[in-house]
């Protein structure tokens, strides 16, 4: 073998390494800045004869962006209303409409549709931290 | 009364009995109508008075019981993830964000789907996350839109194709006079080629032979560009995205082995520019990369064909609501838009029209196709009193519906959930295939460039061309996101088969579970039976007096206490008092005592409904009825007791005629060798007989409603995988508990309909249907996997060249990219051939 020969061979394998190294080796944590965190809520809700989801449990207090997508462009779901929050929003067909508003109180916010009887509701509860930290007891506490 | 219905996530559900548990509990809640926690699901759906009950409250007391709501779901169309490792990567990502529970990436339906806790995170800033990944999100479109986005997507990469493709023949033909220069030409099998074309073109283009050779190279990279910048773009765009997140698919094999060429054929082009005395007349391979890029996209391009199986299914089955509805308002017909119809609207279905509401029939008489909700293609009679589901066709004449169910709350919406949720599961051996083709590119990367050294050091001539062209056809002769694609393929096809059958599988971790049971347990009524008791006799017993009570008194006292009970066989008591117009009384402090029978105080009496089993069991003196009821018992007919305080009134006896079908269906169940068991709370007379009857083997009688689970779990603590076959709500427990739940014929009860197997046809025949369907589509996943690992372990030794000293050949670049994209397209179609399946049950 050649000194080329052995320099290519030795190359190659030194490429083969940091090839390996680099795709599968370890890899720095990423560091994730979240300025919204800890205050929006958002949930995506999606208009197509009816409300998906219809049911929407959020925290009492903190801010709640119900992201509407429109998924149809008949009649009756043109508008978003909702009760007690002072919301009468246009929400155009396959588009995504923001919604922002603050459930202050724990309690049940609905929002409908302008004409039609299409229903859902915001569900604004507070001590989602305790709870989440229970999570498991129901399965343990029924063995 | 405000009555309304609400449907929440729960979490925290680890068992059935953890469902059971947290139902009880909504419905001790004031207010609460009716609950039904699905467990398979992991969703509540509550029906509740507005006026009396919030859902806050009800949440509220989710969490006192150690349970919570509080997730939401977001789900992303995603562009490009073509490759297992964009998935795997996706998943991995946003995985570690806090706030996010759950995230899952499905490379067969191109979607990402994350469970998240709002607050902790926003929905733009998983989007960034999954941007940060390498993946592009579509657009929210309409499903008009994103057809059309699908179709110009295919046409671009035909075009691209078409281009690279022309751009090829144009290159190899200019390549041609360079022959010379080619040394390793007679080693290729596309290089074989050409002394015959050679020959060909030199006297069909003779102008071209007398063109400067250094200025034929430009114009080669010149034609080359186009295929490079425009046809391959998105090769090396996505495995720069990748080398971004450090991470290699195919798509960096392509870049690396298309790459190697093109950096070759561009050196040996500008150098006898640059420095004429260095490379005097080293050969250019533009017409490899052309070709290259041309059959990696015409693979492309037949796969784009493969998806979508499931998808086209669940587009048709939200294309068959109709967007308008007649209904009578004020005794005044009015069109409107589907979503504006209200439960309690009188609908009004022309012949013809598609059914837009669940409801029951009022008026009118008619024949509906309700093919898209059972699978059955025959058409069912519909009268007034009649459910009528949203989706079916209205064939022959007019109906006036009462709505119950509308929009999202419909049997068809609810399949189509169903069918959606049930994409999101991953089995074991999935993930397992995953991580691995993670690892497949980088040391196919690897494996090339021990291959370009040893072609380097063995060359006895042309070393750099050899090394570069062996290095090239390993990187592109790999294709290891067939490994990862084979399985969820083929269940998604199976998924697609099933439901057309009326067969709704919940995804792969189903289809595998399946594939593990070895023992079936059926409920009788509802799943062997049809479910639809009919009274047969009513005997009176003899009075002291020595005269009989009668028949008319017996049904009005049973139809008074059985009014208040869901059981099939209650409402077949109260059905048959109304049929003779006997109205059942008013009844206080009504008890159910399951297994037993039900109880209430009619006027002064304290009047019961119970089984045979339980009159004995107390002793009540049964006199001449008990050998009637003896007698009816050998005929396959059950009996029910009537007791006022506590003497024995008469005996009524209730048949409920088998399945069509049932035997057939058990039978090929035994053939498939299934251990097969009755689960009855009859006595073990009477289920024996039931048993022989339709030829099951087993029998667990005697056993209390609430014991059933106990059975499914002792067979479960012997080491048997369970499937348990129930209808309705009584056996939705054992279906929770059992390793896979079949409910049968399920339309219209949505808390059984999520069992992990819905069978929407009411024939039996979709159970051994149900289990050859898992087989085949396990199997079809299976050897889609063994055919790419096959394929790998013997191409890449092939391209590398390792057989070269006995073949003299080495494969090439282009037919390296023309196997790569025959086995990718070779392997799908194998997966997908679940989606010709048909059982050998005979369904149609």
């Amino acid at each position: 073998m050649s000194l080329v020969e052995l320099a290519v061979a030795v190359i190659a394998a030194a490429l083969a390494l940091g090839e390996l190294w680099f795709f599968l080796g370890p890899r720095p944590k990423r560091q994730r800045v979240r300025p919204s965190a800890g205050v929006i809520q958002e949930i995506v809700v999606t208009t197509r004869n009816g409300f998906r989801p219809d049911t929407i449990p959020v925290e009492a207090g903190k801010p709640v962006k119900l992201l509407f997508y429109r998924d149809e462009g008949t009649d009756g779901s043109g508008r978003v209303v909702i009760e007690g929050a002072g919301i009468d929003q246009e929400l155009p067909p396959f588009k995504i409409t923001p919604v922002t508003f603050t459930p202050k109180e724990p309690g049940d916010y609905s929002f409908r549709t302008d004409s039609a009887p299409l229903v859902g509701r915001v569900v604004a509860q507070v001590g989602r931290d305790s709870a989440r930290s229970n999570l498991g007891k129901g399965h343990a506490k029924h063995g | 009364m405000a009555r309304v219905s609400a449907s929440f996530p729960v979490e925290g559900l680890v068992c059935g009995t953890c469902a059971a548990a947290v139902q009880k509990k909504l419905i001790e809640e004031p207010g609460v109508l009716d609950a039904a926690v699905n467990f398979a699901t992991g969703r509540a759906t509550v029906t509740f008075d507005e006026q009396q009950v919030q859902v806050s409250r009800l949440i509220k007391a989710l969490r006192e019981a150690g349970y919570d709501s509080a997730k939401a779901t977001v789900s992303f169309e995603i562009e490009n993830m073509f490759y297992s490792t964009g998935a795997s990567r996706v998943e991995r990502e946003l995985a570690k964000v806090p706030g996010v529970i759950r995230a899952v990436a499905n490379q067969a339906t191109a979607r990402v789907t994350v469970e998240y806790l709002p607050g902790l995170v926003t929905v733009s800033e998983l989007e960034d996350e999954i941007r940060s990944a390498g993946l592009a999100i579509s657009p929210p479109s309409s499903r008009e839109d994103a057809a059309k986005r699908r179709l110009k997507k295919s046409r671009s990469t035909a075009l691209k194709f078409t281009t690279a493709a022309f751009l090829t023949l144009v290159t190899l033909v200019g390549s041609l006079p360079l022959a010379a220069d080619r040394t390793v030409a007679g080693l290729t099998l596309t290089g074989n080629l050409g002394p015959v074309l050679d020959e060909l073109f030199r006297s069909l283009l003779p102008q071209l032979y007398q063109l400067d050779p250094r200025l034929l190279r430009i114009g080669l990279l010149g034609l080359t560009l186009p295929t490079v910048l425009w046809c391959g773009r998105e090769f090396f765009a996505h495995a720069l995205g990748g080398l971004k997140c450090r991470t290699a698919d195919p798509a960096t094999l392509v870049a690396w082995g298309i790459g190697a060429v093109f950096v070759y054929s561009l050196v040996a082009t500008v150098i006898p520019f640059a420095a004429p005395e260095l490379a005097p007349a080293a050969g250019v391979y533009f017409d490899a990369v052309n070709g290259a890029v041309a059959v990696l996209l015409l693979g492309r391009w037949l796969d784009s064909g493969s998806k979508g199986i499931l998808g086209c299914f669940l587009g048709r089955l939200h294309d068959l609501l109709p967007e308008l509805a007649r209904v009578q308002r004020e005794g005044v017909d009015t069109q409107v838009p589907v979503q504006d119809v209200l439960v309690g609207d009188r609908v009004i279905v022309q012949p013809g029209e598609t059914v837009p509401v669940d409801g029951v029939v009022l008026e009118g008489s008619s024949t509906v196709d309700e093919s898209a909700l059972s699978g059955v293609g025959k058409t069912a009679k519909k009268e007034p009193g009649h459910r009528i589901f949203a989706g079916s066709l209205n064939q022959s004449g007019s109906l006036v519906i009462r709505a119950e169910a509308v929009r999202q709350d419909t049997v068809l919406a609810q399949m189509v959930r169903l069918l959606e949720e049930a994409q999101l599961g991953k089995t074991r051996r999935q993930r397992l295939i995953e991580k691995i083709a993670v690892f497949v590119p980088p040391f196919v990367i690897a494996v090339s460039l021990g291959a370009f050294a040893a072609w380097f050091a063995l060359a006895d001539s042309a070393a750099v061309l050899l090394a570069t062209l062996a290095l090239a056809s390993v990187s592109l002769i790999a294709c290891p996101w067939v490994l990862s694609l084979a399985a969820p393929a083929a269940v998604l096809a199976g998924s697609g088969r099933g439901a057309e059958y009326g067969i709704l599988i919940r995804g792969s971790e189903t289809m595998e579970a399946l594939k593990k049971v070895d023992t079936f347990v059926f409920h009788r009524t509802g799943a062997i039976t049809e479910g639809k008791p009919a009274i047969t006799h009513v005997l009176g017993a003899k009075k002291s007096d020595g005269s009989v009570v009668g028949a008319a008194d017996l049904l009005r006292l049973a139809a008074s206490v059985e009014a208040r009970s869901k059981h099939p066989l209650a409402r077949a008591v109260v059905e048959a008092a109304r049929a003779k117009g006997i109205e059942p009384l008013p009844v206080e402090r009504y008890v159910e005592m399951p297994g037993r029978g039900v109880r209430g105080i009619v006027g002064k009496y304290l009047v019961e409904v119970i089984s045979v089993r339980h009159a004995r069991e107390r002793s009540l003196d049964l006199g001449a009825l008990a050998s009637e009821a003896d007698s009816h018992m050998l005929k396959g007919r059950s009996s029910v007791v009537v007791v006022v305080n506590d003497t024995v009134q008469g005996l009524i006896v209730v048949a409920d005629p088998l399945k069509s079908g049932a035997k057939q269906a058990i039978a090929r169940l035994k053939q498939m060798g299934y251990r097969l068991y009755l689960l009855s709370g009859e006595t073990r007379q009477a289920a024996t007989l039931a048993a022989k009857e339709v030829g099951l083997e087993h029998v667990i009688a005697e056993v209390a409603p609430d014991d059933k689970v106990e059975e499914i779990r002792r067979l479960r603590n012997e080491g048997r995988v369970v499937a348990v076959v129930g209808h309705g709500r009584e056996d939705a427990l054992s279906l929770w508990e059992a390793d896979v739940g079949f409910a049968i014929g399920a339309v219209g009860e949505p808390e059984v309909a999520a069992a992990q197997v819905t069978l929407l046809r009411e024939d039996l025949a979709a159970v051994p249907a149900a289990m050859e369907l898992s087989r085949r589509t396990i199997a079809a996943g299976r050897n889609g996997v063994l055919a790419a690992a096959a394929y790998h372990l013997l191409a890449i030794p092939l391209a590398a060249g390792l057989f070269y000293p006995w073949s003299g050949f080495v494969l090439g670049p282009v037919l390296a990219a023309a196997a790569a994209s025959l086995a990718g397209w070779a392997v799908a179609r194998m997966s997908l051939s679940v989606s010709n399946f048909r059982p050998s049950t005979g369904m149609s």
